[in-house]
C-alpha cells in the first residue's frame, strides 16, 4: 500500500533505499576534474540538469540520478520542483534543506536571468523573449497575480512590479495604482500580466473589463496600455493579438 | 514558579511558536554561521530578497567550502558586468577568473534551468471533467485499495486532478464505540465529522484546490444506498463549510464493485 495521504502513483516511492554513489564527492574531496569535463549546459534535458544541481550541492549520501528521477517523477518538470512548496519540497527531498535552500536560488537565479536578458531590448520588439520571462515567471505559480511591466518611451523595460495577488481564481486590481506607479517610474507604457493557474490562459470577461477600465485611466495620463498577457500553465494568450481590447 | 513565565532565557511559548532559536542568537560568527543565516533567510524569506551579489555568494558556497564568498561574488560582477554575464559566462573565461570547477558547473548550469523554466511545454495533469473521466480513474486507482476508507479529489478549476488523498476515518470509529449515553455519541459523531471536514479542507487550501470530490469506497457488507445514508452527514457537515473556503463540492460518490451511487443524483442537497 502507498504511504498514508499518498494514493496517486507512487510519488516519492523511489526516494526510499538510493544508493550512495562515491564519484561526485571524491572528485569534490580532490579538488580536481578533467577540463573537458564541464558540460555545454543549454542541450541539457530536465533529468540531467536536476541531477547536476543536486550532485553539485547535496552529500555524497545522496544518489543524484536517482533523486532528480524521482522528484520529476512527483512534480513533472525542473520547473514545478524547483518551485514547489517548502512543505512538499521537504516531504520531497527527505527534509534536505540544502537542497530546498538551492532548488529557490537556481530558480531566482533562472528568472534574473530572464528578466536580464528581456531589458537587452526593446521588449516589444522581441515577443519570444518576454513570453520566455514570463512563463519562467508565472507558470508555476499556484495562486494568481497581477503584474505590471513598466516601459519607457523606447520600449525598454523599467521594472516588473506585482500589483496584486489574490486567490486560486482571482486577483482584485486597482487602475488607481498601477496608474500612481507608472507615474512614479516615469513609465510611458505598461505590459499588464497575470497567471491563471488553472493552466487555461482563455481571458474572463472580467479579465478583458479589467484592461479596459486600466487603459481607460492610464490614457488620460499619457499612459498607453500595449498588452495584456494571460499565461495559463506555459500557454500564454495576448488579448492585443486576440483583439481583445 | 513553573510555568510559560519561568524562564526568560528560553523564550516564551510565543516567541517559540513564532521560530525564535533555542541557542545563543549567533551560535558563530564565522564563515560557517554567515553561511547558515544566509540558508535560513532563502528558506524563510524566500530567494527573491537576494542581492543579485548575494545570489551568487551563495552558488559559490557548494565548491568554496571555507572561505567568505562575498568578494569573489562582487569581483566577478564587476568582471562581467552583471549577476546575468556572470552566470552566461563560458567555462573557460570563469576558470580564468579563478572560479573552481564545482562552481563553474553550477554556475553554467545556471542558463539551462533558465531555459527550463522558459520553455512552452505543457505539463501534463489528469482532467477528470466528465462521470465515464471520474469512473474511469476510480476503476484504475481504487481497485486495490482495501474497501471502508473515504478518498478525496483537490481538483483546480479546470477539473484538473491536483492530489488524491485519504480522508482520515471519521464517523464510523466514533459511531461503533460502544455508547455511553445517547447525548454523548450524538456529541463524539459531530466532533468526528468536525475534525474530517477541516482536515479535508485544510488540505484543500495546502494544494489551491477549487473543488472537491469525496469517494466512499464501500465495504462488501454493506449496501451502497446505506453507505450514502451513513456518510450524509458528513457530505452535510461539508457542504455547509466548504463554501467559506470558496471551495466547490462536486460530488460524493459511494462505490461498490462497478455499483455507484452519487450524492448529487440521490440530490436533495443540492
Amino acid at each position: 500500500m502507498t504511504p498514508k495521504g499518498k494514493g496517486f502513483a507512487d510519488m516519492g516511492q523511489a526516494l526510499h533505499g538510493m544508493k550512495p554513489v562515491e564519484l561526485p564527492f571524491l572528485t569534490r574531496l580532490m579538488g580536481y576534474e578533467p577540463d573537458g569535463d564541464i558540460p555545454d549546459a543549454p542541450s541539457l534535458d530536465d533529468k540531467e540538469i536536476l541531477a547536476r544541481l543536486i550532485a553539485a550541492v547535496a552529500s555524497r549520501s545522496i544518489n543524484p540520478d536517482d533523486l532528480a528521477a524521482a522528484l520529476l517523477q512527483r512534480f513533472g518538470s525542473l520547473a514545478a520542483t524547483i518551485r514547489a512548496s517548502l512543505p512538499d519540497m521537504e516531504e520531497a527531498t527527505g527534509g534536505n534543506s540544502l537542497l530546498q535552500v538551492y532548488f529557490l536560488l537556481a530558480h531566482e537565479a533562472g528568472i534574473r536571468l530572464q528578466r536580464a536578458r528581456l531589458m537587452r531590448n526593446n521588449v516589444l520588439a522581441d515577443k519570444d523573449q518576454l513570453y520566455a520571462y514570463l512563463r519562467a515567471m508565472l507558470a508555476q505559480e499556484l495562486v494568481e497575480q497581477v503584474r505590471v511591466l513598466f516601459l519607457d518611451a523606447h520600449r525598454c523595460l523599467l521594472a516588473d512590479e506585482m500589483q496584486g495577488r489574490g486567490t486560486v481564481d482571482h486577483t482584485p486590481v486597482y487602475p488607481r495604482e498601477v496608474v500612481r506607479r507608472a507615474l512614479e517610474l516615469k513609465a510611458v507604457g505598461l505590459i499588464l500580466v497575470h497567471n491563471h493557474p488553472s493552466g487555461d490562459p482563455s481571458p474572463s470577461q472580467e479579465d478583458i473589463a479589467m484592461t479596459h477600465r486600466i487603459a481607460q485611466a492610464a490614457s488620460l495620463m499619457g499612459i498607453t496600455v500595449l498588452d495584456h498577457v494571460i499565461v495559463g500553465g506555459s500557454r500564454l494568450v495576448s488579448l492585443k493579438e486576440e483583439g481583445l481590447f | 514558579m513553573d510555568g510559560p513565565f519561568a524562564g526568560e532565557k528560553a523564550g516564551t511559548p510565543c516567541e517559540k511558536a513564532a521560530g525564535a532559536a533555542d541557542g545563543p542568537a549567533f551560535a558563530s560568527t564565522g564563515p560557517k554561521g554567515h553561511r547558515q543565516r544566509m540558508r535560513q533567510r532563502v528558506l524563510k524569506r524566500g530567494a527573491d530578497s537576494l542581492a543579485d551579489y548575494e545570489i551568487l555568494e551563495m552558488l559559490l558556497f557548494p565548491g568554496v567550502p571555507r572561505r567568505d564568498t562575498k568578494p569573489q561574488a562582487k569581483a566577478l560582477i564587476n568582471h562581467f558586468g552583471s549577476l546575468a554575464a556572470v552566470l552566461e559566462a563560458p567555462a573557460e573565461s570563469l576558470k580564468k577568473q579563478g572560479v573552481g570547477p564545482l562552481s563553474t558547473r553550477l554556475l553554467t548550469l545556471m542558463p539551462a534551468v533558465a531555459d527550463s523554466m522558459a520553455k512552452p511545454e505543457e505539463q501534463v495533469r489528469v482532467v477528470l471533467g466528465s462521470w465515464d473521466a471520474l469512473l474511469q480513474y476510480c476503476d484504475v486507482h481504487y481497485a486495490r485499495l482495501p474497501a471502508g476508507q473515504m478518498r478525496v479529489l483537490f481538483l483546480d478549476s479546470r477539473n484538473q486532478l491536483l492530489a488524491d488523498e485519504q480522508v482520515p476515518d471519521e464517523a464510523e470509529t466514533s459511531a461503533s464505540r460502544p455508547a455511553a449515553s445517547k447525548a454523548q455519541t450524538a456529541k463524539a459523531m459531530e466532533e468526528a465529522l468536525r475534525s474530517a471536514v477541516a482536515f479535508l479542507l485544510q488540505r484543500a487550501l495546502a494544494v489551491n484546490a477549487s473543488a472537491v470530490i469525496t469517494i466512499r469506497l464501500t465495504p462488501v457488507t454493506l449496501e451502497p444506498d446505506r453507505q450514502m445514508a451513513a456518510d450524509t452527514p458528513f457530505v452535510q457537515m461539508l457542504l455547509k463549510e466548504a463554501p467559506l473556503f470558496s471551495v466547490d463540492v462536486h460530488d460524493h460518490l459511494v462505490l461498490k464493485k462497478g455499483e455507484w451511487r452519487s450524492f448529487r443524483l440521490v440530490g436533495q442537497e443540492w
